[in-house]
């Protein structure tokens, strides 16, 4: 028996810890000799183990022979076959095979009742059944064997109906064709006998191979006590039930032992019951055999039937009980096991959610607040408990309340990721009635009790102060560029300004003639008339530079832009003796932006050009340039000046890097910022002789459906 | 000289306003021209002498300043009327100093303006007929032999009939005879005005 498990343990089909040591070992000299040696030696050591263990248990069966019966009350080696080959695989069969015929002709070795030849042929027709058994069994019940009541169920059909009747119904037909005249009562008993077998020792031989094959698995102290005590009553009740003599012994007795295979099947469950079984099934039939306890009264024919009635009726129900119990047991500690990681989970979830510097929320579908975390409570001044079951709306100051309200109704509606209304103007609501700008970030979540909405709320206030600073800055430095030329600003008005005002001298001296020259005096109206567009072009142009507004993104013509900003420096290039020539992209150049920034980078870049030029002896002359190239709008500034160093070609963009005196070199590393900012990139080139390049690039605002329509909002918005 | 009648040429690049001040001017019931840079008036009226310039400071190409003091080098005294967009005081005093009439500061006041053209004009009309004289006391001066520019010289010094003739060893008489000569040439009667015409001339005690 010994030789066979612990060949067993050899012999497991994938992964089994002997295994892989005895693959580790040989893995230095990986040689196939070997190998097929060790399997060689393992198939011999199985054949063996088996043969022995099927011999010694069928010689043990033999003890237990009602004479004048060959067969016995159970018959327990079938038992063996059945176990190993619910658990070997298939291609492993054969070794029990041969084990088998082995062991079916040495047990019948001398007998000379029956001829070696049936004996190998019972020996064939049983290894037969067994197989047709458990191909049912892995057909019905997959997984472990007896773990559920329904494989139990299927276990119970194979060990009671198939394999008895595969087995004995041949060699009840060979006996008969031989002429033997008792066949017909002795293959009822033989067939129950063999139906006993399986039923009661296949479970408990199985959990011990399996038990073998897997090791021995640590158990439980008071477990081990427990098993001794049970077996202990069990043993103890059991002789004292079974070895009572049959005169006045109650028939009721017999039922003693059933509180104890209860407690084994509860509590041990399959493979408790099976032991406890199989020892009420030893003890009692060979107390029968020897003419003691309850069955030793009738005729042997009476007492075989008797004793396999009462063990097929304790046995059935039994092991039912116990697999019922097993699967019980499983499915309660899986349960408990699912419970407690969902806790862990949800512990892990909690932890993070407390641990993360953003408040986090979240809200039901019907727009309550059902968690907050520590943050929330800091950011917001309310305790958890305030806000729990509060509609979320609360957070936000009341003329805000619609739009996030908004935009929880959208994420239910089609959840995914997304924010919370306009989050230029979002704020939120503290207890003590104070705002501050804050973002909100919805991501869906579901949750046991239905689709949660998961706020993480970022608190905006610095972002928002550093926002406000960085506008202050760059209206700063758009004033200081401007103010630079103030006197052109000035002298660019004052023009039309003076001939608005000597065209109207004029007029007034004409209209004292006589007879007033009034064809003139309507020309002189005209030029007023333009005059005065004129100037008011120019401020109209210069009041939105010098605005500190807010940023307004749309989509406007960069040829536009340049033509503005053209305009606003014509008098400050006559000022210097600088041309500015204009070589605008013949089709619209469309960007999403924001023109007063757009316009300012412009002026960054011609000023710079204007001063590069100071010193200028030859031409002065500045070139814009728009160009549509691959999806973008490339806008240059081009001076006729002497160029810029290749090394400092790199720095020009960065803060307080200024190639003039009393530059701050804040203008080049603004315009960078807001080229940035719009999405596009700017760069110098300066090649040799041809004096300085400064261009950006924005991305082409295409031409969507949507954009078109914005388009048309704003022109709406306009009228 | 003849009398011509006197030009204002306005000289500005930013056409509504050279037109508006041109327009004003005739309007006043002056005679303008209007040029829209130096170049322009420098090939249209090389050598215009009655009138004035109504003249913008800044402008491309030559300035105003530039224009000022290219006429100065030429002799071309027509008095010059700054305009300038903004008052600017360096260039005010700068262009006053070389001569200029006016320094005015668009949008200009029509009552300013006006009267600033009047009295360049006014300057205009007596440096001309200033200069007629010169000129024509010139012709009279030229017509003079050496001789007799010798003695006109002397009887501007104050030298008696008797001291000319005995330091230029002649007679008395004779002396008599080239100053009555000079006298006649130089168109005056008087010995008064003779020195005056003197005077004007440059004839001082060399």
């Amino acid at each position: 028996m010994r030789s066979v498990l612990a060949d067993e343990k050899t012999v497991k089909p994938e992964g089994s810890h002997g295994h892989q040591r005895l693959g580790h070992q040989r893995l230095g000299h990986q040689r196939l000799g070997h190998q097929r040696l060790h399997q060689a030696f393992r198939a011999a050591l199985a054949i063996a183990g088996f043969a022995l263990a099927f011999f010694l248990l069928q010689r043990l069966t033999f003890l237990l022979r009602f004479p004048p019966y060959e067969r016995t009350t159970f018959w327990v080696p079938g038992a063996l076959t059945f176990s190993i080959l619910l658990i070997a695989p298939l291609k492993n069969w054969w070794w029990y095979y041969v084990g088998l015929c082995l062991a079916g002709y040495a047990a019948y070795y001398g007998d000379q009742q029956i001829p070696a030849s049936i004996a190998l042929l019972s020996a064939q027709f049983h290894f037969l059944a067994v197989a047709a058994g458990v191909f049912f069994i892995r057909r019905f019940a997959a997984g472990i064997p007896f773990a559920t009541v329904g494989s139990m169920l299927a276990f119970v059909l194979a060990a009671v109906f198939i394999v008895p009747f595969a087995t004995s119904v041949p060699a009840d037909l060979i006996r008969l064709y031989q002429g033997n005249p008792h066949v017909w009562p002795t293959a009822i008993r033989s067939f129950l006998s063999i139906a006993l077998g399986m039923l009661i020792a296949t479970p408990a031989l199985t959990t011990l191979l399996v038990q073998f094959r897997n090791g021995w698995q640590s158990t439980n102290r008071t477990k081990v006590l427990e098993a001794l005590a049970l077996s202990a009553a069990l043993l103890v009740i059991s002789f004292w039930v079974f070895t009572k003599p049959a005169e006045g012994n109650a028939p009721s007795l017999i039922y003693a032992p059933m509180p104890f295979l209860l407690w084994a099947a509860l509590r041990f469950e399959v493979s408790g019951a099976s032991w406890a079984l199989l020892v009420i099934a030893y003890l009692s039939t060979w107390n029968a055999i020897n003419g003691r306890g309850p069955f030793s009264a009738e005729t042997p024919d009476e007492h075989v039937l008797q004793l396999q009635v009462f063990l097929l009726a304790v046995s059935l129900p039994l092991l039912l009980v116990a697999a019922g119990a097993g699967e019980r047991r499983r499915a309660y500690s899986r349960l408990l096991e699912e419970m407690q990681e969902r806790r862990r989970t949800e512990e892990r979830f909690r932890l993070v959610v407390e641990s993360t510097p953003n408040a986090m929320l979240m809200i039901n579908r019907s727009g309550e607040i059902v968690l907050a975390n520590q943050q929330t409570e800091r950011l917001f001044g309310y305790r958890q408990e305030e806000l729990l079951g509060q509609p979320f709306e609360r957070i936000f100051p009341e003329r805000l309340r619609p739009e996030p309200a908004k935009s929880l109704r959208e994420f239910f509606a089609a959840p995914a990721l997304r924010g919370i209304g306009n989050e230029e103007e979002l704020c939120g609501l503290r207890k003590n009635g104070s705002e501050f700008p804050l973002e909100i970030g919805l991501t869906p979540i579901e949750s046991p009790g239905g689709l949660l909405a998961f706020a993480v709320v970022t608190d905006n206030t610095e972002k928002r102060r550093a926002e406000e600073a960085r506008r202050e800055l760059v209206h700063a430095s758009r004033l200081a560029v401007l103010s630079e030329f103030t006197a052109s600003i000035a002298h660019e008005i004052n023009q039309p300004l003076g001939a608005i005002l000597s065209n109207a001298d004029a007029a007034e001296l004409l209209l004292e003639n006589a007879s007033p020259p009034l064809d003139e005096v309507r020309r002189i109206l005209a030029d007023i008339r333009s005059d005065d567009l004129r100037a008011s072009e120019v401020i109209r142009k210069l009041r939105g530079l010098l605005r500190r507004g807010e940023v307004e993104r749309q989509p406007l013509d960069l040829n536009g832009v340049v033509r503005d900003v053209s305009i606003i420096l014509r008098a400050e290039a006559h000022r210097r003796g600088v041309e500015i020539i204009l070589k605008l992209s013949a089709n619209p150049c469309i960007v999403w932006g924001d023109r007063v920034h757009l316009q300012q980078v412009l002026l960054n870049l011609i000023v710079n050009g204007f001063e590069a030029m100071a010193e200028t002896r030859g031409d002065r002359r500045v070139t814009l340039s728009t160009e549509l190239s691959g999806g973008e709008v490339i806008v240059r500034v081009s001076d006729s000046g002497a160029g810029i160093p290749a090394e400092r070609l790199p720095k020009l963009f960065d803060r307080f890097f200024s190639t003039k005196r009393e530059g701050m070199g804040m203008g080049l590393a603004i315009s960078r910022s807001l080229v940035e900012e719009h999405g596009g990139r700017i760069w110098a080139e300066s090649p040799s002789g041809s004096g300085a390049h400064f261009c950006f690039a924005l991305p082409l605002e295409p031409p969507a459906a949507e954009t078109q329509s914005d388009l048309l909002n704003s022109v709406e918005s306009l009228r | 000289m003849t009398e011509t009648i006197p030009v204002v040429h306005v000289i500005d690049d930013d056409d509504s306003v050279r037109k508006a001040v041109t327009r004003l001017l005739k309007a006043a019931g002056y005679e303008a021209q209007d040029y829209a840079n130096a170049g322009d008036f420098l090939l249209a009226a090389p050598t215009a002498a009655s009138g004035c310039l109504v003249l913008d400071v800044r402008m491309p190409g030559p300035s105003g300043l530039e224009l000022q003091a290219a006429l100065k080098r030429q002799g071309n005294c027509l008095p010059i009327i700054f305009l300038s967009g903004h008052g600017d005081i360096p260039m005010s005093v700068q262009a006053i100093k070389a001569g200029a009439v006016d320094f005015l500061t668009k949008p200009v006041q029509r009552q300013a303006l006006l009267a600033a053209v009047s009295h360049a004009l006014e300057i205009n009309r007596a440096t001309s007929a200033e200069r007629a004289r010169s000129e024509f006391l010139q012709s009279c001066y030229q017509a003079l032999t050496e001789r007799e520019r010798e003695i006109f010289r002397m009887v501007v010094q104050g030298r008696l009939n008797k001291q000319i003739a005995s330091a230029l060893g002649i007679a008395e008489r004779t002396v008599k005879a080239h100053r009555a000569q000079v006298m006649e040439k130089m168109q005056v009667t008087t010995l008064a005005d003779l020195v005056r015409v003197a005077g004007e001339l440059g004839l001082e005690a060399a």
